[in-house]
């Protein structure tokens, strides 16, 4: 098979590639502990089930493996990716009649929810009535009601609608360009941004809830 | 002149520099002056930050290295046959 060039990445993402196709265990190894739990969140969003979600991250290695030499770097390693596990996920979803259209999934982020900030916190100027409180001296082990903080934001991210999650996820765990996502995800850019403003407020919220709860 | 409630509704794009330049002016004068909404935005860039922490110690029971010696197994007798559909591998 005709190698393609890896044109636009980094010398070290470039190293890094180059241990993937020569099967460079380690290489892999990092790889699947750098990207496997978020992968498999990403397909959550699009098949509800967790061990199918699982399913479809564990095809989406091997076409990784199968197909690394059709990778070209045009795009990073990780919004290729993340654009198997998509493709798969909604191929997937798809045949489990889980979703009619991909705009519907997208819609399931918008339709009767709100973008998660609390209007009544502000005067009708506009001004704090209900400023935020500092979280002074929290860290993300920090234990609240017998979980770590870390823990609790993890349950806040399952818990936001699909689109939303699938966005955040990409962009703010993944760090694909957002040019990427819209690409990914035929979405126009506007539209990612409603998603992540939306599932960004509503983590922010989730912590705030139990870091400096409003008496 | 931007409100807090502006701000608030922008935090997302000025974390992430994604405002014309005079929003982008009119909010970081804002931050200046307005502790309340300095924290807001500083309290969704920590939630930010420590989201891949969350995920990865979510994932902290998965057997990662079973999954990792398997593809590395796979690569060593792939030949690119179509273990997988092509149809769902982005051309980048």
């Amino acid at each position: 098979m005709l190698r393609q060039p890896v044109q636009a990445l980094s010398t070290e993402d470039r190293a890094f590639v180059a241990k993937l196709r020569a099967g460079d265990e380690r290489a892999y190894r990092e790889l699947v502990r750098r990207h496997h739990s978020s992968l498999v969140r990403l397909a959550k969003a699009f098949c509800y089930f967790q061990a199918t979600a699982e399913e479809v991250v564990q095809d989406s290695w091997v076409a990784v493996v199968t197909k690394i030499d059709t990778y070209s770097g045009e795009a990073s390693l990780r919004a290729w990716i993340c654009g198997i596990v998509v493709n798969k996920a909604r191929t997937r979803a798809q045949r489990d009649g889980r979703m009619r259209t991909f705009s519907d999934f997208c819609r399931q982020g918008h339709d009767g929810d709100e973008d998660g900030l609390d209007l009544d916190r502000f005067s009708s100027g506009g001004a704090w009535t209900d400023p935020p409180l500092p979280w002074n001296g929290v860290t993300p082990e920090r234990e609240v009601a017998g979980r770590q903080l870390v823990e609790h934001l993890a349950v806040a991210l399952d818990k936001l609608p699909p689109a939303q999650r699938a966005v955040v996820l990409m962009r703010d765990v993944q760090g694909v360009a957002p040019e990427e996502i819209s690409k990914l995800l035929d979405t126009s850019e506007a539209n990612l941004r409603v998603l992540l403003h939306r599932g960004r407020t509503k983590l922010r919220a989730a912590l705030e809830a139990i870091v400096a709860p409003n008496e | 002149m931007l409100t807090c409630r502006d701000i608030a509704q922008r935090a997302s794009q000025i974390l992430d520099a994604d405002l014309p330049w005079h929003a982008r002016l009119q909010a970081r004068m804002h931050l200046l002056v307005c502790q309340n909404c300095s924290r807001y935005v500083d309290q969704m860039a920590l939630t930010l930050r420590w989201l891949s922490p969350a995920v990865a110690k979510a994932g902290e029971s998965l057997d990662t290295a079973g999954i990792a010696a398997r593809m590395s197994k796979l690569r060593g007798s792939a030949t690119g046959d179509g273990c997988t559909g092509q149809a769902d591998v982005p051309g980048t």
